[in-house]
């Protein structure tokens, strides 16, 4: 038995480490694919500008290194990562977060729930019914950037609250 | 801690000393969740991904760095003891002189042209790693009048299973600053000791290098799947 290696902050000077594996921040949206955006957000609901998203979707080929997104937040805060259209069945994607000021990744999911029956959508029992809500990305629209193109994708809106009212789910992994 | 059959306490994502986990820590209790078994894998990176000098932070330029060069070295396993194997870590720091080679560092000490301070590389099939770098020097930061940041590494690690993820930072023993540190001192007592490295002869590189020891355990148990 060994003692487990503890976790430490990211801290604010991350990028140029990690900026190698960047993946959906630059690729290309695709058929059958969709937008998530959304800001992370602390106590004072003041947007986090120095947070890196990990999106952990092994079922979906789009990502590279096996099914992994990872994208920084921009000077506002806001984040942008792609899941597959939720055509007539639900998504989740795993997103693990690392920011200054946060002592180990913090794990949570976003759900698309599906196109023809939003109502059907299932959720890990144990996380509580009235919490629900910050795990649900919103449709907000189409893409802008790629109207007036041959394949127009739907985009959702999701924010991530470390703190405070509306403080999003987040999740311990059993092993 | 469990206080119920779904939830886990989170006390601990706020230390109070540490500024920023003031508005940022988690109150809520965490959900316990299990992964479907795709999910229970981790991210993939093989070694195309790898450039040359990934590995030797002191060779990304057409120049010699400025300070002390180090070996850092160690052994990745998970809890029982067994090997975390062709696994992805990767390193940055600062420079010689407390510098990031990065557009948010403002502090008032040099940039190296020959130093950037990234790394990354794969353990093999034993969970070794090694790699050559500049020792970092302290810097201050803003967190309390007269902070100082001791002299350090981050690491992050991807693991063979997805709950393995961890960043962590390796500190340089003998740094007087290390016990004054409030991200330090963030991690448990009994726990945090392991952050710092050791002084190894054997890694050293006669006439070129001194060499630090800092092996790492993931959690999980039997958990490094067979054919990684």
């Amino acid at each position: 038995m060994s003692t487990l290696t503890p976790s430490q902050t990211i801290g604010p000077f991350f990028h140029e480490g990690l900026k190698w594996a960047l993946d959906a921040g630059e690729a290309k949206p695709t058929d059958g694919s969709v937008r998530v955006t959304g800001k992370v957000l602390d106590r004072d609901a003041k947007p986090a500008n120095d947070a890196l998203l990990e999106i952990w979707q092994p079922a979906w080929a789009h990502g590279r290194f096996g099914g992994l997104q990872r994208v920084f937040t921009h000077e506002d805060g806001r984040f942008v990562f792609l899941m597959p259209a939720p055509v007539r069945q639900q998504f989740h994607a795993n997103v693990m977060i690392f920011a200054r000021g946060l002592l180990r990744g913090m794990l949570t999911r976003v759900y698309l729930h599906p196109s023809d029956d939003p109502a059907a959508l299932v959720l890990p029992a144990e996380v509580p019914a009235e919490r629900r809500g910050t795990l649900i990305a919103r449709r907000i629209g189409q893409d802008d950037v790629r109207k007036g193109r041959s394949q127009v994708g739907d985009v959702y809106a999701w924010d991530i609250r470390l703190q405070g009212e509306g403080e999003t789910v987040f999740f311990e992994l059993q092993t | 801690m469990i206080n119920s059959a779904t939830t886990t306490s989170n006390s601990s994502l706020i230390y109070p000393p540490y500024r920023s986990t003031l508005e940022r820590g988690v109150l809520q209790p965490l959900v316990l969740l299990e992964l479907d078994e795709q999910e229970r894998t981790t991210p993939t990176f093989s070694r195309s991904t790898l450039r040359d000098n990934d590995a030797d932070l002191t060779k990304q330029s057409s120049g010699e760095p400025i300070g002390e060069r180090i070996v850092v070295a160690g052994r990745v396993i998970d809890e029982d003891g067994e090997p975390v194997r062709n696994s992805l870590i990767e390193v940055w720091q600062c420079n010689a002189a407390g510098r990031y080679h990065h557009w948010r560092d403002q502090h008032d000490a040099p940039l190296d042209p020959h130093f950037h301070g990234l790394g990354k590389m794969l353990t093999d099939d034993e969970g070794n790693y090694r790699f050559v770098s500049i020792k970092p020097g302290p810097y201050p930061w803003r967190n309390h009048a007269n902070a100082w940041r001791p002299a350090h590494i981050h690491f992050s690690l991807f693991g063979n299973v997805y709950a393995q993820r961890l960043i962590t930072q390796m500190y340089v023993p003998g740094d007087p600053l290390i016990p004054l540190d409030p991200i330090y001192n963030s991690a448990p007592e009994g726990a945090r000791e392991a952050l710092i490295s050791c002084f190894d002869l054997d890694l050293t590189v006669e006439g070129i290098a001194l060499g630090y020891r800092f092996d790492i355990v993931l959690r999980g148990r039997g958990a490094t799947p067979f054919g990684l």
